[in-house]
């Protein structure tokens, strides 16, 4: 009741106050309306602006893939024919923020859960560390990124990421080397064009055949195992072109595997490892005084009596014991013989012939393993005699392919390459020896296979002529008499060669079946023989018939000692 | 005046909504584009695995395991190895060395099946072209 009474006064002040209000309410309205206009105002002018000034200034949502675009950070590494020999794939990578894990220590074992093979506590510790970002397994499978997935502990994330894969396993894994886990070349091909890969858009092609590998690799294990040995090394290479076609260094290893591989596997006998070879180098020797003209095929020396110099005898391993005719020489490899061709040659010339065919420097092959031949500092008439036969001077086989190459092709010199040269690429090469030297040097290496120290690197049908070099190791300041290198040079077919083939294998033991020798005749020739009927047919090479004239022309009058003529080349 | 008004009106209507539905579209046709480059992305991991995969399973020492296995199958030797001129001195040795036995052709009715020789080289032809190709 009191309340009512106390009405009409109050309504009086209300009209005063309902003045200021709509005063108020007024004042307002304005602040609004031109706030509100304002606000319409610069939408306006930036309508304008979008649609009309900075259109092209605006960011594209997406963008069409272009064909030849790459998904992958380096390119594929394929053989001659195409054939995939390294790629780039796409994996996960699990990784974790620390920081967000809850329970550190059931987050480490629900994870081995779904990762059996992962170390609980090492996980453990890794969560519980006060950083941002770490990698917890690099390169899962998919199944494995799915179980992850399914366990959703939230701190753990995938990182997209490409891994180098190696489809061919071992096979050329010195050539192609490999990279480490963030596919960083560290060794072989991978490490020479690291930054060429990274960047190339196409595939790069090497000059490998993995055929021709395969099997070069697969005979060059077998004769390991058989003879004990503790490597084995073997090439193929391309006389008119220069490219290798297989280069294997046993044992190999698993590419795939960077983390697991001894260093001692990584060791490239082929182009690394330097060995002086033995009697192969005879065959520069022949070919550097034959093109010098210090003695012609029907030519000779006396071999009866072992050379003495200083405190060194050198003596034949076959010793015959009488005159010898070059190619007698040549093919029962004498020592004694072919010290006497070098040293009428000379020691300029000889040293001058032997640095023509890149026997003083690194080959300048693709590889960043190359091994730099260890010469004589002061170069004296002994040196000229040991190395005559391939003492002395410690080249890589690689280095006596691209020499042999030299001799057989006609005379030029190609460096060896790795990448595929198309017809065009070609280089001129360098000329050693007359072309006509170059068919004696083939007649001699295919009279060796024939009738001399190689036999058993017969190949029936591809015409193979080489050379066997047996070479005792270095062991400090003497050589081991057990520790041999033992090795076979060759070329084939004969009447126009393709290809240089070499194999060589370091320490093997001999077995009864060689009667206990150890030498290049009894262990590497085989290989030979069984390599080229193997790839030949794979290189397009036809067998040649026994009637065949390219055959018959390749042969050799041998002339013994009394003069009297004996055709020994009976096919 | 008034129409004029009115005019404007309907243009700029008409402009906004034009404006809005290509927009749209676009919008759409980036949303598309979006996806179907990951689909790309995807499927070019997948054909980049199975060309792994295709060169894994082709290793030459497997392939050299499994025709040994499987379809007893060995290294070639020479001799395996025949000409065509050969080929023929094998299926007809007189045709082959009287050069056209038109003759004998004509005499017996086995060797008449065998007379047109040209014949049998046009359907190898292809093959060894495909053969030469594939090499």
């Amino acid at each position: 009741m009191i309340g009512k009474l106390q009405i009409p006064p109050e309504k009086i002040r209300i009209e005063g106050d309902r003045k200021t209000a709509i005063e108020t309410g007024r004042n307002r309205l304005i602040v609004a309306g031109a706030l509100f206009s304002a606000a319409f105002a610069v939408i306006g002018v930036r309508v304008v602006d979008v649609s009309v000034f900075s259109d092209n200034a605006e960011p594209r949502y997406t963008r069409s893939i272009s064909k030849d675009e790459k998904n992958t950070g380096r390119a594929d590494i394929v053989d001659r024919n195409g054939i995939l020999m390294a790629t780039s794939l796409n994996t996960a990578s699990l990784f974790a923020n620390p920081r967000l894990v809850l329970d550190p220590e059931q987050a480490a074992l629900r994870l081995s859960t779904a990762l059996p093979d992962i170390d609980v506590k090492a996980i453990e510790k890794k969560l519980r560390s006060n950083r941002g970002f770490v990698w917890l397994r690099r390169h899962l499978t998919p199944r494995q990124q799915y179980a992850v997935n399914r366990l959703g502990i939230p701190a753990l994330n995938f990182q997209r990421e490409a891994r180098r894969m190696y489809p061919l396993g071992p096979l050329a894994s010195h050539v192609m080397g490999f990279t480490d886990i963030d596919n960083k070349g560290l060794t072989g091909i991978e490490r020479y064009f690291d930054k060429e890969l990274r960047t190339r858009q196409s595939n790069m092609a090497l000059s490998i055949d993995v055929r021709v590998q395969h099997v070069l690799e697969h005979e060059l294990g077998l004769a390991m195992k058989k003879f004990s040995a503790i490597g084995a090394a073997g090439l193929v290479m391309d006389v008119n072109t220069g490219e290798i076609i297989a280069m294997s260094s046993l044992p190999s290893f698993d590419p795939n595997q960077p983390g697991s591989i001894p260093q001692d596997l990584r060791f490239n006998r082929t182009t690394l490892g330097v060995y002086e070879m033995g009697s192969t180098f005879k065959i520069f020797t022949t070919a550097m005084a034959l093109d010098a003209g210090t003695v012609s095929l029907n030519g000779g020396y006396d071999a009866t009596d072992p050379i003495r110099v200083a405190r060194f005898t050198i003596r034949d391993y076959h010793a015959k014991k009488r005159w010898l005719s070059v190619p007698e020489i040549f093919m029962y490899s004498s020592n004694i013989g072919t010290v006497k061709m070098a040293l009428d040659v000379g020691i300029p010339g000889h040293k001058k012939f032997l640095s023509s065919l890149g026997m003083m420097k690194t080959v300048g092959i693709e590889l960043s393993e190359t091994g730099t031949p260890l010469s004589p500092d002061n170069w004296r008439e002994i040196n000229s005699m040991t190395i005559s036969f391939g003492h002395g001077l410690a080249v890589s086989p690689l280095h006596l392919v691209a020499g042999v190459s030299a001799v057989v092709n006609g005379g030029i010199y190609r460096t060896p390459t790795l990448i595929r040269r198309s017809p065009a690429d070609i280089p001129v090469g360098k000329r050693i020896i007359s072309e006509d030297t170059s068919l004696e040097m083939r007649r001699l290496m295919r009279l060796v296979v024939e009738q001399g120290t190689g036999r058993k690197a017969a190949a029936p049908g591809y015409l193979v002529g080489g050379k066997t070099g047996t070479a005792e190791k270095v062991s400090g300041r003497g050589y081991k008499r057990k520790a041999l290198i033992s090795s076979f040079v060759a070329a084939f077919p004969m009447n126009k060669p393709r290809y240089v083939i070499l194999a060589m294998l370091d320490e093997p033991t001999g077995t009864k079946e060689t009667f206990g020798y150890a030498t290049g005749g009894w262990v590497a020739a085989p290989v030979i023989g069984a390599v080229v009927g193997r790839i030949a047919p794979v290189l397009g090479l036809r067998p040649i018939k026994d009637s065949d004239a390219a055959r018959s022309a390749l042969t050799i009058d041998v002339s013994e000692k009394s003069g009297r003529e004996r055709r020994l080349a009976s096919h | 005046m008034r129409r004029s008004t009115l005019l404007w009106t309907v243009l700029g209507i008409a402009v906004v909504v034009g404006l809005f539905v290509v927009k749209h579209r676009v919008q759409s046709l980036e949303d598309r584009l979006h996806a179907l480059n990951a689909e790309i992305i995807t499927d070019r991991d997948a054909v980049q695995v199975m060309q792994a995969e295709w060169s894994y399973l082709n290793q030459p020492a497997r392939l050299e395991a499994l025709s040994t296995r499987l379809l007893g199958m060995d290294a070639p030797v020479a001799a395996q190895t025949v000409s065509m001129q050969e080929l023929l001195q094998q299926i007809d040795p007189e045709a082959a060395e009287q050069g056209q036995g038109t003759e004998i052709a004509e005499k017996s009715p086995s060797l008449k099946r065998r007379a047109p020789q040209p014949q049998s080289d046009d359907w190898l032809t292809p093959i060894l072209a495909k053969l030469k190709k594939s090499q």
